[in-house]
């Protein structure tokens, strides 16, 4: 789980463990090193101690010449018969610490009998027990140590990654101005992560330019041609000598013109940066709109087979951009007029925008949201188009403050709602 | 965006090209004046400091460019300066140091309606502005509008209560009948701390920390946001 956490921690508790080892390792020593020592020397004395007393006290017949704190003991002289507690301690040294009183015990055997010394060790136990006490302190201070040092550390270390972090988020759509964020980065990994972000996000904003320019140079190179084209119809029609399949062919020809020229209007719109978005199209009220767009898009529903109707359910008279409005609206018809097979198509203009409902394949929920999204196109694609339609739809919404959400029908087919203004 | 009314206040007419001049050099004359503008300096840079020294500074309202010198500090630092009188950039583009202004971009926009897209920069920095906005729906609506445009920080100066000053102001204002009050006064505002506090946090900022000019003196406290 270590992989996890955040790199902060991670660092921290690095830091931590390494300390809890190294100082657990250094203390533990240090007790095994006193109690070594202790056991050395305390015998060695003791060992000396016991010889001098067998050689030259007892075999003078003296008694023990020994200090207050130790006491001999015989298992073969009844003077000093060996009290219960330290018949069982090993040949040697050992200590025996109990609730009252703490001895090193030395036992020698000569002979099948067994020799004692015993001597008080209370002051060097409590010194013993303070000395064990001062390690841990150390020890414990040594960890919390560590975990103040490497929270300290890790954010010092931490911090030029957070901060680079914090300055990628949204750096596509920083403004143009923006100087590169390497020079705020010493020459190390942190500054070369900063290097390799500044260049390919340079290049990504160098391709979505040369994308840009190149969509709005073909747009305006494929006007001129249109506009011809567009012109030589209308002479077209005025010829009298014309006959009916030849004009049916010519109103093809001129209705593919239209909806040529209005995408050509669309990709150039979303080529432009968004704030240059102009009024130049002029305005109109949603009512007008809807009546141009529905006798326009009503026709061709018809002719497939559907059913169509316009339904004003309060429209007001407030005006709106009219090419982007236009985009919208005829985007959304379009849309539905693809998608729908049988049955009808509405267009309900209300108080607040309209919706555009269709009883079409429908579209499945988990699909709404990538709808909107440029070059997707419904499970069930169709017709042509390139799929920028919902997009552009999305986008204009977006600049204007408009909403589009689309929902299913409970009837089947979807509805597609553009709120247009808080009501 | 475009649909609403934009809203325009009345203080922002008088910035004109005379008063741009006087703006430049107000700074620079008679000792408190150099003193208060040294620690306004003075606090403005530790704000941004804790605001992470960021690179792209969109200074709103920009005035006369006073703080330019301090924002050219970093080096690595790009500054869109706006303001709402194309006067008073001028008189900064052609009053500040060419070595400043060859850093500086002016624009003319309003607070109100930024003319930048969204997250266009790292860093808004806002002197002397809010305390000119009474309205709190004036204030949300600019607030809002500083967190579209902002990626990560704002950084904003205002008139806050609890301190002597503002303590001083309202007693005298309760003194004076309305009429006989100073209308040059009436276009500044004091804003009391919690409620500008939790319109910061309406607005979807929260507060990184702040620096008072004169703690539990002086009216200035600036704020340093974060765009959650």
């Amino acid at each position: 789980m270590v992989s996890k956490q955040p790199l902060l921690r991670r660092i921290v508790i690095a830091f931590v463990l390494m300390t809890f080892c190294v100082s657990g390792l250094f203390s533990l020593s240090i007790v095994a090193v006193v109690h070594f020592i202790e056991a050395n020397l305390v015998s060695q004395e003791l060992d000396e101690e016991l010889l001098g007393v067998l050689q030259h006290d007892l075999a003078n017949g003296l008694p023990p010449r020994l200090d207050s704190r130790t006491r001999f003991f015989a298992s073969d002289i009844p003077r000093y018969a060996v009290p219960e507690q330290y018949a069982k301690a090993p040949e040697g040294y050992s200590e025996s610490v109990d609730d009252t009183n703490a001895v090193y015990i030395f036992k020698r055997n000569i002979n099948g009998q067994s020799y004692l010394l015993v001597q008080e060790q209370h002051e060097f136990e409590e010194r013993e027990v303070a000395l064990y006490r001062a390690v841990l302190a150390g020890f414990v201070f040594s960890v919390i140590l560590a975990w103040v040092l490497g929270l300290w550390l890790a954010r010092r270390i931490v911090a030029p990654v957070v901060r680079l972090a914090g300055q990628v988020r949204h750096r596509d759509q920083l403004h143009h101005l923006a100087p590169n964020i390497a020079p705020d980065y010493a020459d190390d990994e942190v500054g070369h992560l900063a290097q390799a972000f500044d260049s390919t996000l340079g290049q990504l904003r160098k391709s979505l330019e040369r994308e840009q320019l190149f969509t709005s140079d073909v747009s305006h190179e494929l006007r001129t041609p249109l506009m011809v084209i567009n012109s030589s119809c209308e002479l077209l029609e005025v010829a009298p000598n014309l006959e009916p399949r030849q004009r049916v062919t010519l109103q093809r020809i001129k209705r593919a013109t239209d909806e040529m020229g209005e995408l050509v209007q669309t990709f150039l719109l979303l080529a432009r940066s968004t704030n240059n978005w102009s009024i130049e199209g002029g305005t109109s009220t949603l009512g007008a709109l809807a009546q141009e767009q529905g006798a326009r898009w009503g026709e061709m529903i018809k002719a497939k087979g559907l059913h169509f109707e316009v339904v004003d359910q309060g429209a007001d008279d407030t005006s709106y951009n009219l090419t982007l409005l236009r985009t919208v609206m005829s985007n959304l018809l379009r849309n539905a007029l693809h998608y729908t097979e049988e049955g009808t198509v509405r267009l309900v203009l209300t108080a607040d925008g309209f919706c555009v409902e269709d009883s079409g394949v429908g579209i499945p929920p988990e699909q709404h949201e990538k709808m909107f999204q440029p070059f997707v196109r419904g499970q069930q694609a169709r017709g042509e188009g390139l799929g920028l339609g919902l997009s552009l739809v999305k986008r204009i919404c977006a600049h204007e403050g408009w909403t589009v959400n689309v929902k299913s029908l409970a009837t089947g087919g979807s509805e597609f709602r553009v709120i247009l203004k808080a009501v | 965006m475009s649909k609403n009314p934009p809203i325009e206040l009345e203080f922002s007419g008088k910035y004109d090209r005379e008063h741009a001049n006087m703006y430049l050099n107000k700074h620079k004359t008679g000792l408190s004046r150099r003193l208060s503008h040294w620690r306004e300096v003075q606090i403005a840079r530790a704000a941004l400091k804790m605001a992470g020294d960021p690179n792209l500074v969109l200074d709103l309202p920009s005035g006369a460019g006073r703080f330019w010198p301090m924002l050219c500090e970093q080096p690595n630092r790009m500054i869109l300066a706006a303001d709402n009188s194309q006067d008073m950039l001028d008189a900064g583009m052609s009053g500040q140091a060419p070595e400043v202004t060859a850093r500086v971009k002016p624009f003319q926009t309003s607070a109100f309606a930024i003319d930048l897209g969204e997250n266009a920069v790292d860093c808004i920095f806002s002197m002397r502005l809010m305390h000119h906005i009474g309205k709190a729906d004036h204030r949300q609506a600019m607030l809002k509008e500083f967190r579209r445009v902002t990626r990560d920080t704002l950084v904003i100066s205002l008139w806050v209560d609890g301190n002597y000053k503002a303590w001083k102001r309202k007693r005298s204002e309760a003194r004076r009948p309305a009429a006989q009050r100073d209308p040059l006064l009436q276009n500044r505002f004091v804003i009391p701390r919690e409620t500008i506090e939790s319109e910061f946090k309406q607005a979807g900022f929260k507060i990184v920390g702040h620096k008072d000019f004169i703690p539990g003196y002086a009216l200035w406290r600036i704020y340093v946001l974060r765009k959650l």
